[in-house]
């Protein structure tokens, strides 16, 4: 017997994990999901992958839509009309030198700006949520702000900076959290900056004013992503800031089937048709390359309508 | 092949026709973060006792750490090498932080199996102090490799990891991992007083 295998027979063991440790394990993860768009922006090199890995998630839940849709129902079409973006409904009224313009990102329930510092790791979150947001620290301390009972907690934050969070319910419905990083993870610095938490409605940078009836924003992602959703899993428009334009879309969308030139508010965009999706690459006003998809359902008429109306506010310094 | 094997291996589209594949379900998650919970159910499991049998009680905090970086990360991940190979790398990032815990461990795994007490039956006695003085034996030897050569050898004994998937979730050469696997070999074999192999 090798040593390889005696190490398996013979070395250290230990119990199985318990039930117990399982379950606050798997809670510990599951309060990181509606934490998710906490994310900082992911690399430009991998934003291809999660495009295409998006287009997989269209393509799969087109499947499942048409699979559960009676055959002999005629499929209606759909109508364009405005759409309607959140506003992040915060501002910091005056914001730390150290730190950038904030970044967006949303959930149903759950709205979120990041302000990401120069240092990379003196990031500030400030959070708005329907609800009293998950926890995942098992210890709080009170304190107060603007006159409101509110808690600090210490988050963990494997191989990153300290992190200290201060949630509170701002008013009937409305809470708050604020997470900061590094030299913004203390008391004193929480409540300094909640000090300057006003009500100031801010737009997000990117848009999209056309949609077809019924469909509501479902996400949006460090001002990157942005999907809208209809009632069926195939109903989906997805909205994506790329670094540039793809020479060979034919070749790197998942299922393309044919590509053919399209004009795009007088710009030359690139129209993919794949297996699922439709699949536009254009450039909008200001110069931002986006990708936008949609279900096959709609017209090219109706596809280039939706990317006309398409908006990417340039960042801040 | 069954349910838990297939999503071992980690390949795409291998599987249950009925369950979405590890890679599936990484993709699903970037749009949808809650479609990430089947891989803490299908891998918190053997990741937990790699843990533990490397640090022992932190395991327990250490499961929760690692698919949480592993959610936290899931954008960056890449399909080649397979999510369970991809989760024990994460694992053993983390492992790293509590070194010394793991040494202290291993010490005291030793001194313990020294000290088993012998059974009254002669033959029973002499089987059972020779798994004594093995275990002893193992233990000490791990607590004296580098932590970088250590790594190497648990991902491969424990993890059941291969040269490449190795490479490929510590992110060092594969020349390196090798190098490092022949070393830690080498000096697990010498305080087991084994032969070296022809």
């Amino acid at each position: 017997m090798n040593e390889i295998n005696l190490l398996r027979t013979h070395g250290p063991d230990a119990p199985e994990a318990s039930t117990e440790t399982l379950r606050l394990a798997r809670d510990r993860l599951a309060a990181e999901f509606t934490a998710a768009p906490a994310r900082r922006t992911v690399p430009p090199l991998r934003r291809r992958t999660l495009l295409v890995a998006a287009g997989a998630a269209v393509v799969a839940g087109a499947g499942v839509g048409l699979a559960v849709r009676p055959l002999d129902r005629p499929v209606e079409p759909l109508t364009l009309v405005a759409a309607t973006i959140p506003e992040f409904p915060l501002t910091l009224r005056s914001r730390p030198a150290t730190l950038s313009p904030p970044r967006y990102s949303y959930a149903p329930g759950q709205f979120l700006a990041v302000y990401l510092s120069r240092s990379a790791t003196d990031d500030v979150y400030l959070s708005v949520w329907d609800s009293r947001p998950a926890r995942i620290a098992k210890t709080s301390r009170p304190v107060a702000v603007a006159g409101r009972p509110a808690e600090i907690y210490e988050e963990p934050n494997p191989g990153g900076p300290r992190r200290l969070a201060m949630s509170w319910e701002r008013r009937p419905g409305q809470w708050v959290s604020l997470t900061g990083h590094g030299m913004f993870a203390d008391d004193a610095a929480l409540l300094r900056l909640a000090e300057h938490v006003v009500d100031e409605p801010q737009q997000v940078p990117l848009r999209v004013r056309l949609a077809p009836r019924g469909w509501r924003v479902d996400m949006f992602k460090d001002d990157t992503i942005l999907t809208l959703r209809g009632d069926s899993p195939d109903e989906t428009l997805t909205v994506q800031v790329v670094p540039h334009r793809d020479p060979d879309l034919l070749r790197n969308v998942m299922g393309a089937r044919e590509e053919r030139r399209v004009t795009v508010g007088g710009r030359e965009a690139h129209l993919i048709r794949a297996d699922k999706i439709w699949f536009l690459q254009t450039e909008v006003p200001g110069g931002a390359v986006v990708n936008l998809q949609l279900p096959l359902r709609l017209s090219v008429d109706q596809v280039v309508a939706i990317a006309e109306q398409i908006s990417v506010t340039p960042r801040r310094p | 092949m069954r349910r838990a094997e297939a999503h071992e291996r980690g390949h795409p589209g291998v599987g249950p026709p009925d369950e979405p594949s590890d890679d599936d379900v990484i993709r699903a998650s970037l749009a949808e973060p809650e479609r990430f919970a089947p891989l803490f159910d299908r891998h918190a499991v053997p990741v937990h006792r790699y843990l533990a049998r490397r640090v022992g009680p932190p395991a327990d905090d250490l499961l929760a750490e690692t698919f949480l970086v592993a959610f936290r990360r899931r954008a960056s991940y890449t399909s080649d090498v397979g999510v369970r190979p991809w989760l024990f790398g994460i694992a053993t990032n983390l492992v790293r932080r509590h070194v010394r815990t793991e040494e202290r461990r291993y010490r005291a795994l030793a001194r313990l199996a020294a000290g088993e007490s012998t059974p009254s039956v002669i033959e029973d006695a002499i089987d059972r102090l020779d798994a004594g003085a093995l275990r002893r034996d193992l233990a000490l030897a791990l607590a004296s490799l580098h932590r970088r050569d250590r790594d190497v050898l648990l991902l491969t004994a424990w993890a059941d990891l291969s040269y490449e998937q190795i490479a490929t979730v510590l992110d060092i050469p594969i020349g390196t991992v090798r190098s490092r696997l022949h070393r830690a070999r080498r000096l697990t074999r010498l305080a087991l007083a084994l032969e070296e192999p022809t």
